[in-house]
């Protein structure tokens, strides 16, 4: 892979970065409510409301309020979250982590499964076994995912049969037994939702390149079924489902931020929701760009898996 | 009278686009009829039924303030397929227009348009329209806003993509040569023939608007109570999820019930509308 | 006579689809002996590839043998197990696609897929795998081949592609090699290595072959026998002698009169077939041809022609499936009206028409890091400094490969791409840049593929009154209508046709209606953007007579873009030879045939295959690839292939166009020098 290819998609996450942060905090900025009104309360007088506007740089142009804010992240410093009264960044970090647990369990499980289980299904196309696999990923990618969370619950954490806790959250480090059992519903819909997606694309892809010429040719020379399918087929397949998976790192995000919620687990979602009600503008504006910056990074390094598995783009 | 028996035949052959088209005008019909279908009034509170079992009298039950779940699901089918087919209306013709324009203009026009797009992208859907309902406030009106942002670069990119395609046909050149307008060449020559992945996206969309607006009402952040809407319904329902579990399968059941309906039309309007089947229909 | 290698024995495949049970392939027998060359030639929809891939015991999802047996080597592959075909795949048969941009995986190099075949059939090491491919890429002449093996697919050119898909077919010491039509995506100068190459694989190896194609020329080169199939069926076979000079049944000797050739008589129209294939969905009872057949009978259409055995001079058996094999045939066409006095001679216009002065046009394509690094603008120089003129009534061929930029010269007149530099003057008026309705309305194009120059919405009543009504040609609907069914008169479609959409109709069919759309407003000057070469062989006389009817009714110029070189000699008055994006000779017909040559035009006329047996010329090969238009030589654009000898000049000057009667050479070579050349084809060919 040229380096100028990966300078090209470097430098394209960082416009997009910085695109991005103007938006949020432009976004953030014309909420209803005065910030210095939201932290004194309804009943402060005009001269204290007018000394904290003073005080946090409110009454600065947006470009210098900007200025300030993305300055102080560069720095580590993401300010105060207003309705707890405490610094941002170790919240954040410790929600993220938390988060990062559920999507990476969620993203080697349905690697492992979808996969395998798309390329079956275009191998035997129309088969039984097909149609089961196609109708059940129908359903899957038609219940949203706060749904089948609270259909799992009922199921799993229920009075009949309660394997499982339907919310909460324990440290890994505390007790593993206990932790892993507090994310395998939330993980178990991750993965049912994404399943679904990933897989219909697979196969969808492996039916296509199953048709191809390349493939044809392979079969022509007596190549066996094995190295058709495995050798020649699976990684042109498998090529456009990288950028698919990575896509699906934003979708995975969204159903984060619901299932959190679902299992009121505590992640960056569930704080994203709650900065929102509690119209907590710092705390908004520090989860909302952690989020894009992990979604950014994860296409990024999508773009670059994709070009090792390229020969046109490895070689250009 | 041949049109409505292309149309049918064409349909039969496509089981999909057949199945789904007769569901989704099911819903259609629901939704327009819904206060005549609705046996009780969605909104009024009877504190004395609250929880009711299914019965004659309250088909799917009662919620827990004594609402009939029945009559709450029939009218949520309008506040469903409102936001659902609003949203991919708005995406289609505004999404269709920027990607259509920036297709056909190329250049450095059409990479400005399409990295402003891939920009917008790059933001996980749901949390953009949070973002933008956050601002806005939440309302339904707001929630048709924030999911059509939402949704309009990615139409813009089908759009663009499939005006490519047609863009380098000959008969648009012929139509140059001949001294035609653009608006001719764009209106005339160019969208009947690039349209087509718009609307397969369009109907496709419908399905993805459901589920993402039924997770913001879910949230809090989409409709607001009284309202009757499906996501509301499950959130509300939620502290009584062993108590009543019945109030959670029904709304769940509609909305897996309208989006499939809606992918199997999508799905099946796109092996109709694939350009290799063209000339057989 | 050699043992049978191959035998196809009574054999009908079929394909299901939505819209019925298609017959690909009807019983049909054949067989092909070792060390022979057989050549099944049939038009598209023919069910000759069907017919080629089901010897290979593959057939797609939807097919299947009906009945017969397909016997390789005594052996019925119907009956294979899947680990069988596996080995007589990769052991005894090998195959050549069509196309060889796509045949090959993109994501392996060339060295891997070379090895992988034998290395699975015949287990044997990485490194002797490695030793035999390169020896056998040596034994075919690659250049460079150790570079070669390393290289992905889409780092070689189509040309060397298609080498190495033979080397890759003769890995194996296969005994027979299936080539479905390997020379259609190619070149002539690159199609004539490869039919090199191929005479050289057969004169050191006792490799049988099977060819599929359409083009008569490779056929006469190559076949030892040849087989002609029609709807699916085979109509007559014999030794490719006997085919060419005794063709028995009437598709065949109508195929063999419809081809344009370099020989052909100019004072006559080409001879065109009527009619269309017959759907293979729901055939006739009888011969499928008795619908286009001038002597078919009443037994024709009602029972299935028997194989009749024909006497042959060399003894070859001649098989014909026809009821009246033998049946005198007249062919004869009506004489070209030429329009003398418009052209050439001492009455020639001194106004042209139509002149093009030092044209360029440049693509640039600058990315967006380019442009900020302050890189210099990468150009593709596609035309660069062409001149010329077009006599009013006057047909010009623009002849080249592909790639030399003929169809941007045509955009570019008709401004559908923007010059760099230069000047187009029309009537004396310069309209390099100039958009007007009046200059739409007099110049027009045609384009090459009829599938995509009408838009599939629309039905023909739109398509052809559109311009009558943007011209302001026609106003109210009953003149508009009558005028339509005047140009699908002129046409010669039939007016039914007025209501239909384009896919409804034949490749031909839409042909006509293009033409028709472009003469609707009667212009006088026609761009013919390689009209005739997505269209079918039988089809092709027709269009060109067409056009040359047209030219003479409205006294129209063309500028006749094609690379089929018979088809440009048929219709052209004068011919200018492109490449890569510069005029290295413009003359008239009969000058550019004859010496003296540009040294490319003379290797580019040497490449034509005629469908004569022997061929009357020595072909020149041409070393090397045709460098990138975006990149190109210095100097002399020929130079780096060119095979005359070279002085400094070729290298460091660009040689101008010189003048002799009307005939321009752009070479650094004396006049008298290419003067002395020997011409490439016989005098009896050309008058």
């Amino acid at each position: 892979m040229s380096p100028v290819y990966i300078l090209k998609r470097f430098c394209f996450m960082l416009v997009t970065l910085f695109c991005i942060s103007i938006i949020i905090f432009a976004i953030t900025m014309v909420l209803p409510g005065n910030l210095a009104q939201v932290i004194l309360g309804e009943f402060a007088t005009d001269d204290a409301l007018r000394a904290l506007e003073d005080q946090m740089g409110l009454n600065l142009p947006f470009y210098e309020q900007y200025g300030k804010w993305i300055w102080g992240v560069l720095h580590g410093d993401f300010g105060h979250a207003l309705s707890m009264d405490q610094p941002i960044l170790p919240l954040l970090l410790f929600r993220l982590k938390n988060s990062a647990i559920l999507a990476a369990f969620s993203i080697v499980l349905v690697t492992i499964i979808a996969i395998p289980l798309g390329v079956f299904a275009a191998l035997h196309r129309n088969s039984a076994v097909d149609r089961i696999i196609q109708v059940s990923s129908y359903v899957g990618i038609s219940i949203p995912e706060f749904a089948t969370g609270s259909l799992l619950i009922i199921a799993f954490a229920g009075p009949v049969l309660n394997l499982f806790p339907s919310a909460g959250y324990v440290p890994f480090s505390e007790n593993f037994s206990e932790a892993l059992s507090h994310i395998v519903l939330p993980v178990m819909t991750l993965v049912i939702v994404l399943i679904a997606h990933i897989m219909r694309q697979t196969r969808s892809e492996m039916i296509h390149v199953m048709q191809s010429d390349y493939v044809r040719s392979a079969r022509l020379r007596g190549l066996s079924n094995r190295m058709v399918v495995f050798k020649h087929a699976l990684r042109n397949a498998l090529m456009p489902t990288i950028t698919v998976l990575a896509l699906d790192v934003g979708y995975l995000i969204g159903s984060v931020v619901v299932i959190e919620e679902v299992f009121a687990y505590p992640g960056i979602g569930r704080l994203i929701v709650y900065a929102v009600t509690s119209r907590d503008v710092p705390l908004l504006q520090a989860t909302v760009l952690t989020v894009a910056c992990v979604y950014c990074l994860v296409n990024f390094l999508a773009d670059l898996a994709y070009g090792l598995v390229n020969p046109r783009i490895r070689y250009q | 009278m041949s049109c409505i028996r292309t149309v049918f035949s064409t349909l039969r052959r496509y089981p999909s686009a057949f199945v789904g088209s007769i569901l989704v005008s099911l819903l259609l019909i629901v939704a327009l009829f819904a206060p005549m279908i609705a046996p009780h009034d969605p909104l009024k509170l009877n504190p004395k039924e609250r929880f009711a079992p299914p019965s004659i009298e309250h088909v799917m039950g009662t919620d827990e303030y004594g609402r009939d779940m029945f009559s709450r699901i029939i009218l949520g089918t309008r506040t469903s397929l409102g936001i659902g087919l609003s949203v991919s209306v708005i995406c289609a013709v505004a999404g269709g227009l920027i990607g259509l324009t920036s297709g056909y203009l190329g250049g450095r026009a059409d990479e400005f348009i399409m990295r402003a797009m891939d920009i917008l992208m790059a933001f996980p859907g749901i949390l953009f329209a949070l973002l933008i309902l956050s601002m806005l406030g939440s309302s339904l009106v707001n929630v048709i806003v924030a999911i059509s942002i939402t949704g309009i670069p990615k139409t813009a990119r089908v759009a663009r993509s499939s005006c490519l395609n047609v863009r380098n046909e000959e008969f648009i050149e012929a139509a140059k040569a001949r001294g035609e307008r653009t608006w001719y060449i764009l209106l005339v020559e160019l969208l009947p023939n690039a349209v087509q992945p718009i609307i397969v996206e369009a109907s496709i969309k419908v399905g993805f608007v459901i589920l993402t607006a039924s997770s913001l009402s879910f949230l809090g952040l989409g409709t607001q109570p009284p309202t009757p809407d499906w996501g509301l319904i499950i959130g509300s329902a939620r502290e009584y999820i062993f108590e009543a579990p019945m109030l959670i399968v029904w709304p769940i059941l509609a909305i897996a019930f309208t989006t499939i309906s809606f992918n199997l039309l999508g799905d099946g309007l796109r092996d109709i509308l694939d350009p290799k089947e063209l000339g057989r229909v | 006579m050699a043992e049978p290698l191959l035998q196809i024995d009574d054999v009908s495949i079929s394909f299901k689809t939505v819209s019925g049970k298609v017959q690909a392939v009807r019983h049909v027998s054949l067989e092909v002996r070792r060390g022979e060359c057989y050549a099944l030639i049939g038009e598209s929809g023919s069910g000759k590839s069907t017919l080629a891939f089901a010897a290979m015991g593959y057939l797609p999802e939807n097919g299947s043998i009906e009945s017969g047996r397909i016997l390789f080597k005594g052996e019925d592959i119907t009956r294979y197990s899947h680990a069988q075909l596996e080995k007589l795949r990769g052991k005894h048969v090998g195959m050549v696609f069509q196309n060889p941009d796509t045949a090959a995986n993109p994501c392996y190099t060339i060295g891997e897929q070379l090895m992988e075949g034998i290395i699975y059939h015949e287990k044997i090491s990485r490194v002797e795998a490695e030793k035999r491919a390169l020896a056998m890429l040596e034994a075919i002449n690659i250049p460079d081949p150790k570079s070669i093996m390393q290289r992905y697919p889409h780092q070689i050119s189509g040309g060397q592609k298609q080498r190495i898909t033979i080397a890759q077919a003769l890995l194996s010491h296969p005994d027979l090699i299936i080539m479905d039509e390997p020379t259609t995506a190619l070149d002539v100068t690159t199609e004539i290595q490869f039919l090199r190459l191929l005479e050289e694989v057969r004169s050191r190896t006792n490799v049988a072959i099977l060819y599929i194609t359409h083009d008569m020329g490779i056929v006469a080169r190559l076949a030892d026998r040849v087989g002609v199939i029609y709807a699916g069926a085979l109509v007559e076979e014999g030794s490719r002698e006997t085919m060419f000079r005794h063709p028995a049944h009437p598709y065949t000797q109508g195929l063999m009169h419809s081809i344009s050739s370099i020989e052909a008589d100019r004072k006559h129209k080409g001879y065109s077939m009527p009619g269309l294939l017959p759907n293979l969905i729901s055939l006739p009872p009888g011969c499928a041809f008795a619908p286009r057949c001038s002597v078919a009978e009443d037994c024709c259409s009602s029972a299935l022609p028997a194989v009749q055995l024909i006497p042959s001079e060399d003894g070859v058996e001649h098989r014909v499936f026809c009821h009246r094999a033998g049946t005198p045939l007249s062919f004869a066409t009506d004489a070209v009206e030429e329009c003398v006095g418009r052209y050439g001679g001492e009455n020639q216009c001194s106004e042209p028409l139509l002149e093009v002065r030092n044209l360029k046009k440049y693509y640039e394509h600058s990315t967006f890091m380019d442009r900020m690094l302050r890189h210099k603008p990468r150009c593709v120089y596609a035309v660069d400094d062409v001149s010329f003129s077009i006599m009013p009534g006057e047909t010009l061929g623009v002849v080249g490969e592909s790639g030399c930029g003929k169809s941007t010269l045509g955009k570019a007149i008709l401004r559908l791409a923007e010059a760099t530099d230069g000047t187009v003057l029309y009537r004396g008026e310069d309209i390099t840049h100039k958009h007007s309705q009046s200059l739409c309305k007099s110049i027009q194009i045609i384009f090459q593929s009829p599938d995509s120059s009408l838009n599939p919405r629309h039905s023909l009543y739109t398509i052809l009154s559109r311009p009558l009504l943007l011209h302001g040609i026609a106003t109210d609907r009953a003149d508009l209508e009558k005028r339509c069914y005047r140009l699908l008169d002129m046409v010669s479609l039939p007016r039914t046709y007025l209501h239909r959409k384009p896919h409804q109709l034949s490749g031909g069919e839409k042909q006509r209606v293009a033409i028709a759309r472009a003469f609707a407003v009667h212009p006088s000057f026609v761009v013919c953007d390689e009209v005739t070469s997505a269209l079918d062989v039988s089809v092709q006389a027709s269009i060109i007579n067409l056009l040359r009817d047209l030219q003479r009714e409205f006294q129209t110029s063309y500028l006749f873009i094609s690379h089929d070189l018979s088809a440009v000699r048929e219709i052209s008055q004068r011919i200018a030879v492109m490449y890569l994006g510069r005029l290295v000779e413009v003359g008239s017909t009969d000058q550019v045939f004859r010496p003296p040559y540009h040294p490319y035009t003379k290797a580019l006329l040497s490449s034509i295959s005629l469908p004569c047996i022997p061929q009357p010329h020595k072909s020149i090969l041409l070393e090397g690839q045709i460098p990138s238009p975006a990149n190109p030589p210095s100097g002399c654009r020929f130079r780096t292939r060119c095979y005359r000898k070279q002085c400094e000049a070729c290298s460091t000057v660009t040689p101008d166009m010189v003048f002799r009667d009307g005939h321009g050479l752009a070479c650094h070579l004396d006049w008298s020098e290419l003067e002395a050349d020997t011409p490439v084809f016989p005098e009896s060919f050309l008058s």
